[in-house]
């Protein structure tokens, strides 16, 4: 009888040690891994990188948390797209957030910049605001974004490129600055690939074509445990 | 016999207690957090297609046109009288590019404006000349509003007097803050969850703009008094 009852409890705490945290309140137990790529060029392209990490792509040259890419065609009107690996460790994949383009900021003689905001699909919570200027918004709809175990590719054409010229904005031709700012930091963890893309300081012209369908195109990288606050 | 049912029943029941009583602690001290709400400050939820639909209703307002205060509002440059059209048509054709600060005296602040939350990011500000001449000074704040979601602030000394500002007329007004005129371009909804607003500053040079992310009317105007204050 003592053995069966040791038995017992031994067999609780192995289930309760194994069992995923938050299945029963806000937190799943899952995490969610947003690996964004190069926004500009349809699926299976290599757009150009024209400016390493920067603030603005100026001499003296700083660091920051932009990068420029050439949408590869004269004049402005180009597409660009919110697009990304996306990764649950939720087995079952599915739905993991939903994208939201937002203007930003917009004006003649400012630089027009749109957002779009990263909505965990479980929960509705905000969780990154990826940001991206001299473009505008042609689909204002809200949309669905798919995650797997091994990462889902997504693409999804918001907008295009715009003459962006104006008294208080530095611009020199049609491309996307692609950037972000912080959301709800901890818990969403923001990574930036500085491994692969260089800084402005090394690199502000051309600096190497990169495909958009790739995880390993990554430029910046939003994780975070689903459901938690 | 029945006896020694009853007996075996009711140990396989204490076992099953017992192994539960087990499975439940173990939970307990393994995620504190389950079948509770999080503590501390929650993560803002968001409903896209209420902010989506509010933005949208908005846009079909009929738009702001025409001369306040001295400034001309329009949706598009397009839009504005020929003489302004043209002048920012001259000041623009050589292009535009950042400049080096010390070029900006005229144009830049008397004091840093007190704006609670904010982070000037990046640190220092951005002078853009068009055309060989400095035309603005720039600061931008990033922080977060009171719904939750970031919020950013652009604050522009620039030497336009129109501006090409997409507006309901229904949203602009003119009104005093600390004292000085001012062309209040509120947001959509009073809460401003995702969406845009403006608070422009008529100037002997030309204007003092805030270009808004995410603040509601009551945000917007603390922000609103800051920028006056750092500007008489």
């Amino acid at each position: 009888m003592r053995f069966l009852a040791a038995l017992a409890v031994v067999l609780g705490v192995s289930i309760g040690v194994g069992w995923p945290n938050g299945t029963s309140g806000h937190q799943t137990g899952y995490q969610i891994i947003v690996q964004m790529t190069p926004p500009t060029k349809s699926s299976g392209s290599s757009p150009t990188l024209t400016c390493g990490w920067h603030t603005a792509c100026v001499s003296p040259w700083s660091s920051g948390v932009g990068l420029d890419w050439d949408d590869d065609d004269d004049g402005y009107g180009n597409s660009w797209y919110f697009r990304g690996v996306m990764v649950t460790t939720n087995s079952a994949g599915g739905a993991v957030f939903k994208g939201t383009p937002l203007v930003n900021q917009t004006g003649s003689e400012v630089c027009e910049r749109m957002t779009v905001w990263v909505t965990e699909f479980h929960h509705g919570t905000l969780r990154a605001a990826p940001m991206y200027t001299h473009v505008n918004i042609t689909s204002a709809s809200a949309f669905t974004v798919p995650g797997s175990v091994l990462g889902t590719y997504y693409s999804k054409k918001v907008g295009e490129t715009i003459d962006d010229h104006g008294d208080s904005c530095d611009f020199f031709g049609s491309h996307v600055h692609e950037w972000d700012i912080t959301v709800n930091s901890p818990p969403t963890t923001t990574s930036r690939n500085t491994t692969k893309y260089p800084s402005a300081s090394t690199c502000h012209t051309t600096c190497g074509t990169h495909r958009n369908d790739l995880a390993s195109s990554w430029t910046r990288k939003f994780t975070w445990n689903e459901g938690a606050n | 016999m029945k006896t020694l049912l009853f007996r075996y029943s009711i140990a396989a029941v204490a076992l099953a207690l017992l192994g539960f009583t087990a499975f439940g602690l173990t939970r307990y001290f393994a995620d504190p957090g389950a079948g509770s709400e999080a503590t501390g400050r929650p993560a803002p939820a968001i409903e896209p297609e209420q902010i989506v639909a509010t933005i949208e209703a908005g846009k079909q307002k009929p738009r702001f046109v025409g001369e306040l205060a001295g400034v001309f509002i329009a949706p598009t440059p397009a839009d504005w009288p020929a003489a302004l059209r043209e002048a920012r048509e001259e000041r623009l054709a050589g292009g535009c590019r950042a400049a080096s600060r010390d070029r900006a005296a005229h144009l830049d602040l008397r004091a840093e404006p007190d704006l609670p939350g904010f982070q000037q990011s990046p640190p220092e500000p951005q002078v853009i000349e068009c055309s060989g001449s400095v035309t603005s000074i720039n600061r931008e704040y990033v922080g977060t509003a009171a719904n939750g979601g970031p919020a950013t602030i652009l604050l522009t000394r620039s030497v336009s007097r129109a501006l090409g500002i997409d507006a309901a007329e229904e949203s602009v007004s003119v009104t005093t803050i600390d004292g000085r005129t001012a062309i209040l371009i509120r947001p959509v909804s009073p809460d401003g969850t995702g969406q845009t607003s403006n608070i422009i500053f008529p100037e002997d040079f030309g204007t003092t703009t805030v270009y808004a992310f995410n603040l509601s009317e009551p945000e917007l105007i603390r922000v609103a008094e800051a920028v006056a204050a750092a500007t008489k």
